[in-house]
């Protein structure tokens, strides 16, 4: 039974969602506070898993319940549901929730956005780790990527498309912007999953404020010892990403798969990152292991920390609403056929990709994938593999040319 | 005679001559008496000498012997002197020496005596012609000699002088004059030095002479200092000296007061006159002054002009052609100009005297020659239509602009009265007020709507004033005038675009408004369609027990009691009557929302209309309702009776918008959040106005940008957040369109009200605005 805390001033909207949401009673303890405080006066009597709020309150508006939220009670679901449009008010808001809804709101919508990150609160356990994930406001960045972010979007004569070719270079700015154009405010109402079209949705305008006014991104502290692990991290999800966009391009015709399959081959592995910024000591440690690569590295990781890399992006990728494809590839990329899908999927690529990926250069043709065959050719795709390494041949030939910068 | 004889040898032919007569003679005198011829050729030698003097004289004394001896000493008839031919030489010659020489002197003394006498005679005809007075006179100041016509001089006679002498002289002097005589006379006979007076003399019959009188130097003469010297009458001389000094002096006096620089040279170039203003205009050193040297003063002056050559050549020129006159400008080094003139200087009979040069300093002409061309310039070209009419408003002058605009030249509408360009849209009333305001010397300002020569219209705003003469009455009217056509235009643009600006800053709020009724409406309806299929389901299953007549057995009845707890029908009896009171009333608010909006964005027409003032203001506090209801409660009190107001209802409806959303963030500003402050919105009949006012209780307004708050532009709020555009708008419509009243009180930390009085009824000149 999940307990869902409502706030809104006007009475009327407390009713409405009240009468709409009835059918879930069996299953969500729904609770209804008028503002701010009677919030927050609830939440202190009992343990709440989702916070809905309208953002234009008297006394204390949705933003800044939120922010008390996250700092008491961090493992809260912070949902903001606002009739407002107005751009500055709705980015300030954007800060300390995880989802963005805006008014008027379809109640199906809703119910599934809520299920969906109910859903995700199982992948991780231990609920330090599980706080620690709902208080992240953003996965930290390469200093150097942040501040080549900042720069182009100080010069009056950026574009579009360097602001995507820097966002694409950090995992941490990358997950943000797709959260972003995943919030109703940007418009849209399909959901985002290429990193394209959310920047494009988002806007150039948006973005700076974001970045500029509202600090949406973070850094790594630039004394991190951590830090160094990264820009690895970062050559294997773009090498993921390609791969997978060539399979899946390969494979369909649907261009937005492609780009799908890119994005999330671009995040699978972000909560190695989360990892390394929150438990740099643990992590690192078990970064240093040999075959830290490889998927044998989840049982360390469990065995350390309680969770899987996989499991806590996935976490995150679900808190902040991010497409359930993109969620579903990163938490299962070690272990597709857990995920019981059927069809081609971004999970496929990323799977398959990351395993391409982990084959050293000198590998002979022949040699064993870390692949889940008997997965594989239940999707009909086992005669692919060698076709599939060839892509991993180019994109290796591509970085020995262009070494990335 | 004595001059041909004496010149000439011929007289040596006399002493033969003479011999043979003196031997002839005594030869027939001889007998009768003895020694005749001792006489007779002694008589022959004398006449030779007498006649013919020293030679003739001693070759008949030589002769005469010889003669002698052979005429009269028979014995001896041989030629040869004898003894006492020897003897008679001797004496024959010193008589004829002796004559000689009386002869000789005795004709001197003839010669002198008739010499002196013509010299004489000569000396006293030119004494007698001459009209100046010969004297001598001696250093005890006697007068030996006068001339006799001293008395046509002085009207004393000479022997009066003579008699009275110098003294007598002297008292007749002119007692200015003595000592200066008495000087000169004493210097004379020291014999220092020449004398050489002029002096005034008493005539006679009373009248005053200037006489000259000269002396050059004494000689001694019968034991006294003797002088001789000369009288003149000078009177008319020294008339015209006199005469000529003053005029000199008054000419000179003329040449250097007057303001040009003035050379004269002569026919050959040499300068004979410069003023003191030449030396001035052209800076010419001291030394320089009154030297005949031209060269130095020419080449002074050339140094000072800024082109040498040219000056030098209109000289040369005009020197060549000395009978042309000319005239030109020259600039000089230190930035003066002048005016030269020249022309030659003829005399009364014609003749060239020389030539006279003129220079007269212009600079400060061609200043103001060049300051008015400037200005004529400037208005001629000016970016705005300048109109110049006499003082019955006829136009005198028209600048390129004017022309330019309206397409009237000045020939066009010269003489004509610029109400030809009038439109009908100045009233008599605006013309009458424009009369009356520059006859009394003051300045008015308007705006007109005219028609050009091609008949369209444009506005244009004018700037008409009278312009005063020296004495400070009105001489003329002058216009400047500029097509505000464009900029009426962009300021009707720009009224739009604050419009449309404040709309779309609402229409966030009003989205907002709206958004919330359609949620719960919405989610309500969600839940009346569950509702209603649970129930129907309910339904269902009671007509499906009654249909097959079923009899209500417990388990029938246990298990509708379950399907009714499964569906909540508690819940739905109790939520369904309310979620359906509650729809219709969000419709019915989504509904007021969209007929504020259609109220407030009221399309203006473009005359002013009767409005309601009450009704714009319930529309407007809906449409700010999310500006306001966060932070404040608004009270309205609107005064029913308010008749209806000519205006233009838009405006007034965006101007209480203003004040309301300013009055919202007052409210915010102070209290950030905690708590809610008051708005206060009232109507009310002031006069002949309405009064609208609305209050808060926020922050008030500062001192120091009381006077700035309707300034365009001007904001105390954040970059991003409000353009200052609020309040000017307001005083814009309130002001300038409605010819209202605008006006705040304030106090800091207490909160503001603003003040709008309005005309409740139309002005004649709001006429198509």
């Amino acid at each position: 039974m999940k307990r869902l805390l409502f706030v809104d001033d006007d009475a009327m909207v407390l009713s409405g969602l009240r009468r709409a949401l009835h059918d879930m009673r069996q299953e969500w303890d729904m609770q209804f506070a008028p503002g701010g405080q009677a919030a927050l006066d609830a939440l202190a009597l009992q343990p709440f898993d989702a916070v809905i709020t309208d953002m234009r309150m008297p006394s204390m508006d949705g933003a800044q319940l939120l922010d008390c939220i996250k700092d008491r009670y961090p493992e809260v679901v912070r949902i903001i549901l606002s009739g407002q449009s107005e751009k500055e008010a709705v980015l300030r808001s954007i800060a300390p929730a995880h989802q963005y809804l805006a008014k008027p709101c379809d109640i199906r919508e809703l119910k599934m956005r809520l299920n969906q990150a109910f859903a995700s609160r199982d992948l991780v356990r231990n609920p330090a780790i599980a706080a620690t994930i709902a208080r992240l406001r953003s996965i930290p960045s390469l200093p150097a990527i942040y501040n080549e972010l900042t720069a182009a979007l100080r010069s009056e004569m950026t574009s579009l498309g360097r602001i995507e070719e820097i966002v694409a270079k950090d995992i941490g700015m990358a997950t943000k912007i797709l959260q972003l154009a995943n919030s109703a405010f940007i418009g849209a109402h399909g959901r985002v999953s290429s990193l394209r079209q959310a920047v494009s949705l988002i806007g150039i305008e948006t973005v700076r404020t974001l970045t500029l006014s509202i600090h949406v991104f973070s850094q790594f502290d630039r004394k991190s010892a951590v830090a160094f692990h990264i820009p690895a991290l970062w050559d294997h999800s773009v090498c993921v990403a390609t791969i997978a966009q060539r399979i899946a391009a390969s494979e369909t015709a649907d261009k937005s798969m492609a780009e799908e399959c890119f994005s999330a081959g671009l995040l699978h592995d972000a909560g190695k990152i989360v990892l390394l910024a929150e438990k740099p000591r643990e992590y690192s440690e078990i970064l240093s292991q040999p075959n830290s690569d490889t998927s044998s590295i989840e049982a360390f990781e469990i065995a350390a920390l309680g969770c899987s890399h996989a499991q806590l992006g996935a976490y995150l990728m679900s808190m902040w609403g991010l497409p359930s494809s993109l969620v579903h590839a990163v938490a299962f990329h070690h272990r597709p056929s857990d995920a019981r899908e059927t069809g081609f999927s971004p999970l496929t690529a990323v799977h398959c990709a990351d395993a391409l990926s982990h084959l050293p250069s000198d590998a002979a043709p022949d040699s064993i994938l870390p692949i889940d065959e008997t997965w594989l050719a239940s999707l009909n795709l086992a005669g692919k593999v060698t076709e599939w390494r060839t892509f991993l041949d180019d994109f290796r030939l591509a970085a020995a040319e262009n070494p990335p910068a | 005679m004595r001059e041909v004889l004496r010149g000439s040898f011929v007289r040596y032919a006399l002493a033969p001559v003479f011999i043979g007569c003196a031997a002839v003679l005594s030869a027939l005198l001889h007998p009768l008496i003895p020694h005749s011829e001792d006489y007779l050729f002694l008589a022959a030698v004398v006449a030779s000498a007498w006649l013919g003097h020293r030679g003739p004289g001693l070759l008949a004394a030589l002769l005469a012997p010889f003669v002698l001896d052979y005429l009269f000493l028979p014995p001896l008839h041989t030629l040869g002197i004898g003894p006492e031919a020897r003897l008679r030489i001797l004496p024959f010659l010193l008589s004829a020496i002796v004559a000689a020489w009386m002869s000789s002197t005795i004709g001197r003394v003839r010669q002198t005596t008739a010499l002196l006498e013509k010299s004489e005679e000569k000396f006293r005809r030119i004494l007698a012609n001459q009209p100046d007075i010969a004297w001598t006179a001696d250093q005890n100041g006697r007068i030996l000699y006068v001339s006799p016509k001293i008395d046509r001089l002085i009207g004393y006679t000479s022997a009066e002088l003579r008699q009275g002498g110098l003294r007598f002289l002297m008292s007749r002097v002119h007692p200015a004059d003595l000592d200066r005589l008495h000087h000169a006379n004493l210097e004379l006979f020291s014999g220092r030095a020449a004398f050489d007076v002029e002096f005034r003399f008493h005539h006679q019959d009373g009248a005053w002479l200037w006489l000259h009188n000269r002396a050059m130097n004494t000689y001694q003469a019968n034991g006294l200092i003797l002088a001789d010297g000369v009288l003149s009458d000078i009177s008319q001389r020294k008339t015209f000296e006199i005469e000529l000094q003053s005029k000199t002096a008054f000419l000179e006096a003329q040449v250097n007061s007057t303001v040009d620089g003035i050379l004269v040279v002569d026919a050959s170039g040499r300068q004979i006159l410069q003023n003191r203003k030449l030396v001035e205009i052209f800076g010419l050193p001291a030394e320089l002054i009154g030297t005949p040297d031209d060269e130095l003063v020419l080449r002074h002056a050339v140094a000072a002009t800024k082109n040498p050559e040219s000056f030098l050549a209109r000289v040369r020129y005009l020197y060549a052609h000395p009978e042309q006159t000319s005239r030109d400008e020259i600039e000089l080094k230190n930035g003066s100009v002048l005016d030269r003139y020249s022309s030659p200087v003829n005399g009364k009979d014609g003749q060239y005297y020389g030539r006279i040069w003129t220079f007269r300093d212009i600079t400060e002409r061609k200043r103001r020659e060049n300051t008015l061309r400037q200005l004529s310039a400037a208005v001629e070209q000016s970016p705005v239509s300048v109109v110049i009419t006499d003082l019955d408003g006829n136009v005198t002058y028209v600048n390129r602009k004017f022309t330019d605009c309206t397409g009237y030249s000045l020939e066009d509408i010269r003489g004509k009265n610029p109400r030809i360009l009038n439109s009908g849209y100045s009233t008599p009333e605006m013309y009458r007020e424009l009369w009356t305001t520059i006859r009394n010397g003051g300045e008015w300002r308007g705006e007109f709507r005219n028609r050009k020569k091609n008949g369209e219209f444009y506005w244009e705003s004018a700037a008409i004033s009278p312009i005063l003469d020296a004495h400070g009455s009105i001489a003329s009217f002058l216009a400047v005038k500029e097509d505000i056509t464009e900029r009426r235009a962009l300021e009707a643009d720009l009224r739009q675009a604050q419009k449309l600006e404040g709309i779309g800053q609402l229409a966030a709020g009003v989205a907002h408004e709206i958004n919330t009724p359609i949620q719960f409406v919405t989610d309500n309806l969600t839940f009346l369609s569950e509702s209603w299929e649970a129930l129907f389901s309910l339904l269902e299953r009671y007509r499906g027990a009654v249909h097959t007549g079923a009899v209500l057995s417990p388990e029938l009845v246990v298990d509708l009691a379950q399907a009714e707890q499964l569906c909540d029908l508690e819940f739905i009896h109790d939520e369904v009557p309310r979620a359906i009171a509650q729809s219709l009333d969000g419709t019915r608010r989504i509904a007021k929302i969209v007929r504020a909006i259609r109220e407030f964005s009221h399309p203006d027409l473009a005359d002013k209309t009767e409005a309601d003032l009450n009704e714009g203001i319930a529309s407007t506090t809906v449409i700010a309702r999310n500006e306001w209801k966060y932070v404040a409660d608004l009270v309205t009190d609107l005064d029913s009776t308010l008749p209806p107001v000519v205006c233009y209802p838009g405006d007034i409806n965006q101007v209480v918008l203003n004040l309301i959303v300013n009055a919202a963030h007052a409210i915010k500003a102070k209290l950030n959040a905690n708590g809610k402050g008051r708005i206060v919105v009232r109507t009310r009949r002031s006069g002949a106005f309405a009064e609208i006012s609305v209050s808060d209780t926020g922050a008030g307004v500062p001192e120091a940008i009381r006077t700035r708050i309707f300034e365009p532009f001007f904001t105390t709020k954040e970059v991003g957040t409000g353009t200052g555009q609020g309040l000017a708008l307001v005083h814009t419509v309130v002001v300038k369109k409605h010819r209202g009243k605008i006006w705040f009180d304030t106090e800091l930390g207490s909160g503001s009200t603003f003040f709008i009085h309005l005309p409740i009824h139309a002005n004649s000149e709001d006429k198509a605005l």
